[in-house]
């Protein structure tokens, strides 16, 4: 048996005329923290609730464990799911929710306390088992559910938004609580997230998707460093898109000509010389400098700063239609991050600091 | 804003409004009370005065005693069977509209809210032509399908007498107790078919997901969170709704009168204390007696729902 827990062979699943979700392939392997993230209506919950068997998909397979699972009931499924409403019951008490499901599967009353007491030792809430679902915090209520569905020892936990009711602080700490669980009791999660700040942090992996597809998978950095599409280099942090023509791919490095000046980037499958592409600019890799530099640059005029803490972000107008944003680190002696609107500036970046993007890929 | 010293011209923007409350309301209801205590009747009718509680002594003692206590189980009867059935069956209706695969939900809703939405006079009346013994659609239909025969022989299995057919709807006492509830039944149940349907989308469907992914199957969804979910958002309303047929007056005297007449006394088989009370008033000329049943019957209804608002209060707590 390989080390996969969940495996998405071609799976489609309509409503309607609408493909919520379009020929997906996906592998989560054993023990990861598997997120995936996207806007509202990419499908990523669909995807979910086909993994949790509360939705079947019109085409194609999933296996969890190895095990054909497309039409099984999702109490015949090792899984079991974390709602973003919690879904607790809200006429029992902490320990009945917890020990809903070891009832159902008929273990003896001692059976059921030593496990229902060991769970919320986990999750922190010892001693809370004859409180009220009523009487409970937002973040109390959240452990209830993820020790109710912990309890039952899952091969996947499923997580859909499950953070999206907290507020900041609380949700942060309950990031850190998550991921503790989850190396402590070597689950798999799979996490459903709009929040690209939640995604990355927490997971091992991360599938983004878009309109039904997956557009990338694959570790936080990678995503991050090396978008394959622009929606991706857009959705997750911030973006300058620029676009360029190919002069020459050579030894990995390909050429592109940006406003006349040649520009060398790391070299990408299916760009080849003579297309049309467009670069992706992260804003934190972008230096400002008053004299020319060598490598990769380009010639500006500061139009704004907004000072924002650890960083300053300048807007630089390369040209008539394009505006880069750049983040300078603010030094305790702010040498660098002190440039005036409406002063030339130089925008420098590393070799491959900027990421190339096939232009018809992205506007698929 | 600072307060202003607007004298007495709120109480004359409220007076109108005062004025007929007093005079609609209040009023009426302090002459009852007092006429309660008078022998106020035909044959009192210029000379009447007061007789203190003699009134609610005749209801309680002597040969007046044993009507009241007929006419008061037969009510209580009524009422509990009235919001039983209909709560019954507008609860399976309810599950059966919950349910999300069934194809045109909202044309069966509408057609099982109508009876709620025809006045009832109308429909009564209406149930009054259908039930008719020699004219009614109802003995036709079980005539033509051959049940009448059978039904009269099964319930004469039970009876010591033989069943006449066509059945005496209206006319005979049993089963003018059973026509009377089927209609208050028929009636009732969309407002408990609502009341049901709300509770039941008042659930959100992940806490099935949620029960269902620990193996819970339907039957067991039902008993275990359906059931006690909905036992809180009922109660109130079962409560409530036995003091609304308590004084269901329409549905009885309209399709009864009362009827047919117990020999030896003057309520009727299926009347209920207010029917009662109104054909002492309005028949028998009685005001004294018919405003003492009315205090009895107030008393009864006000203690039903001070335990109503108890309960409910104390929902409000737990929760």
């Amino acid at each position: 048996m390989n080390n996969l827990v969940v495996e998405f062979r071609e799976v489609t699943r309509r409503f309607g005329n609408v493909k919520a979700v379009d020929r997906v392939d996906l592998e989560v392997q054993r023990g990861a923290f598997f997120s995936l993230l996207g806007p509202s209506g990419c499908g990523k919950t669909t995807t979910l609730r086909m993994i949790a068997g509360f939705d079947e998909p019109d085409s194609g397979c999933i296996r969890i464990n190895g095990q054909d699972v497309t039409h099984l009931a999702p109490f015949q499924r090792r899984v079991n799911t974390v709602f973003q409403n919690y879904a607790l019951f809200p006429h029992m008490d902490v320990f009945e929710n917890v020990a809903f499901g070891l009832r159902r599967r008929r273990l003896n009353l001692r059976e059921i306390r030593s496990k229902v007491e060991w769970i919320l030792g986990l999750v922190r809430l010892d001693g809370m088992g004859r409180r009220r679902i009523q009487q409970l915090s937002g973040g109390q209520q959240q452990r209830v559910a993820l020790a109710r569905a912990l309890v039952n020892e899952p091969e996947v936990l499923l997580l859909d938004e499950p953070l999206a009711a907290l507020d900041q602080k609380l949700r942060r700490d309950m990031q850190f609580e998550l991921k503790r669980l989850q190396k402590e009791l070597g689950i798999t999660f799979v996490l459903v997230t709009h929040d690209q700040e939640e995604a990355l942090t927490m997971s091992d992996s991360v599938a983004v998707m878009n309109a039904g597809r997956v557009e990338q998978i694959g570790p936080p950095r990678d995503i991050y460093d090396h978008p394959a599409t622009r929606f991706v280099a857009d959705f997750i942090g911030i973006a300058n898109f620029l676009p360029v023509k190919v002069r020459s791919v050579q030894n990995g490095r390909t050429t592109v000509v940006l406003s006349d000046r040649e520009i060398l980037v790391p070299s990408r499958k299916g760009v080849d010389a003579g297309a049309q592409a467009e670069l992706s600019l992260r804003p934190e890799r972008l230096r400002l400098t008053r004299a020319a530099e060598t490598g990769n640059c380009l010639p500006g005029t500061v139009v704004d700063s907004v000072f924002m803490g650890a960083c300053t972000r300048f807007s630089v107008r390369v040209s008539e239609d394009h505006v880069l944003l750049a983040e300078q680190q603010n030094q305790q002696h702010g040498a660098c991050a002190d440039f005036n609107p409406g002063e030339p500036v130089w925008v420098n970046w590393g070799p491959s600091s900027a990421t190339l993007l096939p232009l018809m890929h992205s506007a698929r | 804003m600072r307060e202003r010293d607007s004298g007495g011209l709120p109480y004359l923007y409220l007076a109108p409004a005062l004025l007929l409350l007093a005079f609609l309301s209040l009023l009426p209801n302090l002459y009852s009370v007092w006429l309660a205590f008078t022998n106020y009747s035909l044959n009192h009718y210029s000379d009447y005065s007061f007789v203190g509680l003699r009134n609610f002594a005749r209801i309680l003692q002597g040969p007046e005693a044993a009507t009241f206590a007929r006419v008061f189980a037969w009510t209580v009867v009524w009422a509990g069977a009235s919001v039983l059935l209909s709560l019954g069956l507008g609860l399976f209706l309810a599950i059966l509209l919950n349910n999300s695969h069934l194809k045109g939900r909202t044309f069966y809703r509408t057609i099982f809210i109508l009876p709620w939405a025809i006045p009832a006079f109308i429909s009564v009346m209406m149930w009054q032509g259908l039930l008719n013994t020699e004219f009614g659609a109802i003995n036709l239909l079980l005539a033509n399908l051959g049940l009448d025969q059978a039904l009269a022989a099964v319930v004469g299995l039970f009876t010591k007498d033989p069943v006449a057919t066509p059945i005496a709807w209206l006319n005979t006492p049993g089963w003018s107790h059973i026509a009377v509830l089927a209609v208050n039944v028929w009636l009732a149940f969309p407002f408990q078919l609502t009341t049901c349907l709300g509770a039941l989308q008042s659930v959100p469907s992940d806490v099935y997901e949620a029960a269902s992914v620990d193996g819970a199957t339907a039957g067991l969804q039902f008993r275990r969170i359906t059931v006690p979910l909905l036992r809180s958002a009922l109660l109130p309303v079962l409560l409530s709704s036995f003091a609304f047929n308590f004084n269901q007056f329409a549905a009885i005297y309209l399709l009864t009168a009362g009827g047919p007449a117990v020999p030896g006394s003057e309520a009727g088989a299926t009347d209920i204390l207010i029917t009662y009370s109104y054909k002492l008033a309005f028949n028998l000329f009685q005001y004294g007696m018919a405003c003492a049943y009315a205090i009895f019957i107030f008393i009864l209804v006000a203690t039903l729902s001070g335990v109503n608002f108890k309960l409910t209060g104390a929902f409000e707590d737990a929760n």
